[in-house]
């Protein structure tokens, strides 16, 4: 009797907040075991994408990829995890051994934890004639979107430290241009966020779904922003096109070069982490969240269903463009982020705010695509321009450091600055 | 309770961060325990029910400027400069002595200050969302509402009463922006 | 109120943020003064605007007034501003110096750059280099600091005086 009813309190708690039901006890534990569940399935579709990764690559290149662990080789993965566990874990005499031992965790956390606020699944709920989607996430801060930015912002410091900590002149030039161009790339990812939060008016994102479950998404409204929000979280992400930080035909491997073992294992989850969760952010800012054109008033499963396959098509969009696109050169990146992104960004703000302030809801929906036709255009003529011209090598932030005499490719792990 | 536990242990982290910061020999150390500090100081913010303020804290210091930090420490590649040169000791006596005279100034001023009654104020929770609409049956819309501390109301506030300072601190902004460029290209071209 | 919310209720005493502004600005204080590393010095300088912030925070939240918070955000503004200035600065000075230490970059006060290039004349030459002899001759004999420093003067009176020679010539 006593345990049904604490299995009760604690199932309410996991959706309700105290206000609402359920005692306070039942909602804290609700509370802890909703944030264990999304943990865990945040890693394990981490270790999904490994798999589907190369599968996806193996596929598109017309070879069969990994298929002997498990069903269609479903169970890589945990082969995979075995193969790290078992490795020797090498910790070179020159690292700087605190900051290398932290820099894997710490590149891990900030990608897990931003998951707390996303809108994961919801309801449609009806009082009267009134009728609103109440999402539910492990938290509905009222300034939800100003913490998935100071994640963002904290997931540089993994890469960063662990560049810097392992004493090597590739894993520094990794780091250092990690640092660089993770900077650049949150300005406009930030500034593509605005235009969407001048039109729903909150920085929740429970608040975000719920008026693009009323108006319509905002991949609709907002195309330029959607798409400066999507290349700046592929270079947030260090992958493909823009995986600066660790490109192998220029520094070995990066930042995690001197790594083994589950220490490089958690590198390599936390890539996946950040692109499932930057896969789940594009999905709750620019196509509706849980939403799906009316079909989520079924039931909440279809909410998490549609919420699902959204996230598990932007995440076969990373594999996709990995395994399509080539890698831009430092300067290209540089140039794209500052003189095409925040540019184009700010005018999308410019726009979308006129075009609220005349309070003529057409142009809301001429502007932005205007916008974006314009910026092709533009991009179609420099490019064309461009194509014929040889451009000078220019600098990596990092060529300032060596003044001329650029590092010569020496032992895998010599020493910075020699 | 749980609100005063969770300030002295926050409180607390953000001391003894910005203590081991400051006396790391190694920089990029300094930096991390730095960023420790922001952290702890976001946490009481947070406590102190200044949400807004605590997501800023995170963003702008920990996101961005130690971030710039570390970037320059590993862009000069400081490990060789870690032995930094001694201060004279003079300098060193002074500087603590400054410091604990300022503390113990401060502390005694607190104290006397308390003794005469003037601290009976204390950090007290903000309404509930629920009171609050409560309370203004007549209000049409959030922002009618006396909400305090969340972005909205942080931004009604500073877009009216401060927007000459707001329009100020932006020129600034550019006017580093400008003097680093300035300062940090070897040849303007 | 549930129980909940009467268990997370806020009643923290503003002389705590007041004693936590203190030490803050206190520990920031020690790290200017002690630490001779330009960037060490940057990081204190932005502990102490930090506790500033605290108390800003505490009081605004104690008077109901968000005048403070808001005026937390521009002191964010301002710091941010002092790093990328105060950041430049120091990848100047260690484009000068290849040092971050802050006593590498005083080059107003006294230096030694060794001898200062001089003007030789014809015929002078000789006077000069017995004068020169003379003076290190007496350095050796102050062997402290601020022999230096005489030193340099007295060079900078040579150099005026032949430059006034020079002229008269």
């Amino acid at each position: 009797m006593t345990t049904a009813w604490s299995m009760v309190h604690v199932l309410a708690g996991i959706f309700s907040r105290p206000e609402h039901g359920g005692s306070t006890l039942g909602w804290v534990i609700g509370r802890v075991l909703l944030v264990l569940l999304v943990a865990h399935v945040v890693l394990i579709v981490g270790a999904l994408m490994v798999w589907s990764e190369r599968r996806v690559s193996a596929w598109m290149q017309d070879r069969i990829g990994p298929n002997r662990v498990g069903p269609e080789g479903l169970l890589q993965p945990l082969a995979d995890l075995g193969k790290f566990m078992f490795k020797e874990d090498v910790i070179p005499r020159h690292v700087d051994r605190w900051i290398y031992v932290l820099a894997p965790a710490i590149s891990l956390l900030p990608a897990m934890v931003t998951f707390a606020v996303i809108p994961f699944m919801g309801e449609v709920q009806q009082a009267g004639d009134w009728t609103w989607h109440q999402s539910w996430q492990i938290a509905d801060l009222d300034i939800g979107v100003l913490y998935i930015l100071s994640m963002a912002g904290i997931s540089v410091y993994g890469i960063t430290l662990g560049g810097w900590a392992s004493n090597s002149k590739y894993s520094l030039l990794g780091g250092v241009r990690a640092s660089a161009q993770m900077i650049s790339y949150e300005l406009s990812l930030g500034l593509a966020i605005v235009p969407v939060l001048l039109m729903t008016g909150s920085l929740g994102l429970g608040d975000i779904v719920r008026w693009q479950g009323e108006h319509g998404w905002f991949l609709f409204f907002q195309p330029l922003a959607f798409f400066i929000f999507l290349v700046s979280a592929y270079a947030e992400t260090n992958r493909l096109p823009f995986d600066m930080p660790e490109s192998e035909t220029e520094l070995v491997a990066g930042y995690h070069t001197e790594y083994s073992s589950m220490k490089f294992a958690l590198f390599f989850l936390a890539e996946y982490t950040h692109m499932t969760v930057g896969s789940a952010l594009v999905v709750t800012l620019f196509c509706g969240g849980w939403t799906l054109f009316g079909l989520e008033a079924l039931g909440p499963w279809m909410g998490l269903l549609s919420f699902a396959l959204k996230t598990f098509f932007f995440l076969f969009l990373f594999i996709w463009v990995r395994w399509t696109i080539p890698r831009f050169r430092y300067d290209q990146l540089m140039a794209l982020g500052w003189s095409w992104f925040i540019p184009l960004a700010l005018l999308n703000i410019l726009l979308t705010a006129a075009a609220l302030a005349t309070g003529i809801p057409a142009l809301l929906y001429v502007m932005p695509v205007g916008l974006l036709a314009a910026a092709l255009v533009v991009v179609g003529i420099v490019y064309r321009r461009e194509k014929t011209a040889v451009r000078p090598l220019a600098a990596d932030p990092t060529s300032a450091l060596w003044s001329g005499n650029r590092p010569a490719g020496g032992g895998a792990t010599g020493e910075v600055g020699s | 309770m749980a609100t005063q536990v969770l300030y002295i242990l926050f409180g607390g982290m953000a001391l003894g961060a910005a203590l081991l910061a400051v006396t790391r020999k190694n920089p990029v150390a300094s930096a991390i325990w730095l960023v420790v500090m922001f952290f702890g100081l976001a946490a009481t913010y947070v406590v102190m029910e200044a949400f807004f303020v605590g997501a800023i804290q995170i963003l702008v210091y920990a996101g961005a400027i130690m971030v710039l930090f570390l970037f320059v420490i590993m862009l000069l590649d400081l490990r060789q400069q870690m032995l930094e040169g001694k201060p004279t000791t003079r300098l060193r006596f002074f500087g603590v002595l400054a410091a604990l005279l300022f503390l113990v100034v401060g502390v005694v001023a607190l104290g006397d200050a308390k003794d005469r009654g003037l601290l009976h104020r204390a950090v007290t929770p903000l309404p509930r969302e629920a009171d609050i609409v409560a309370a203004n049956p007549d209000a049409t819309s959030l922002v009618d509402l006396p909400l305090d501390g969340t972005a909205g109301a942080i931004a009604d506030e500073m877009f009216t009463r401060w927007v000459l300072p707001f329009e100020v601190a932006s020129v600034i902004l550019l006017g580093a922006i400008l003097g680093a460029v300035i300062l940090t290209k070897r040849r303007l071209t | 109120m549930t129980a909940a919310a009467s268990f997370l209720a806020v009643t923290v005493p503003i002389e705590w943020s007041i004693f936590l502004g203190l030490a803050l600005f206190a520990v920031g204080l020690i790290g200017v003064t002690c630490r001779r590393n330009i960037l060490l010095m940057l990081l204190s300088v932005e502990i102490m605007l930090n506790a500033v912030n605290v108390l800003f925070v505490a009081f605004s939240r104690v008077h109901h007034d968000l005048a403070g918070q808001v005026f937390v955000f521009f002191a964010m503004t301002i710091a941010a501003a002092e790093v990328a200035v105060g950041l430049a600065i120091v990848i100047a000075v260690y484009r000068l110096r290849q040092s971050t230490d802050v006593d590498d970059a005083q080059d107003l006060h006294d230096v030694d750059h060794g001898p200062l290039p001089r003007i030789v004349l014809e015929g002078e030459d000789q006077h000069h280099h017995d004068h020169d002899h003379h003076d290190d001759h007496e350095h050796g004999h102050a062997g402290d600091g601020h022999g230096d420093e005489a030193h340099g003067h007295d060079a900078e009176g040579h150099a005026a005086a032949v430059s006034g020679e020079d002229h008269h010539g």
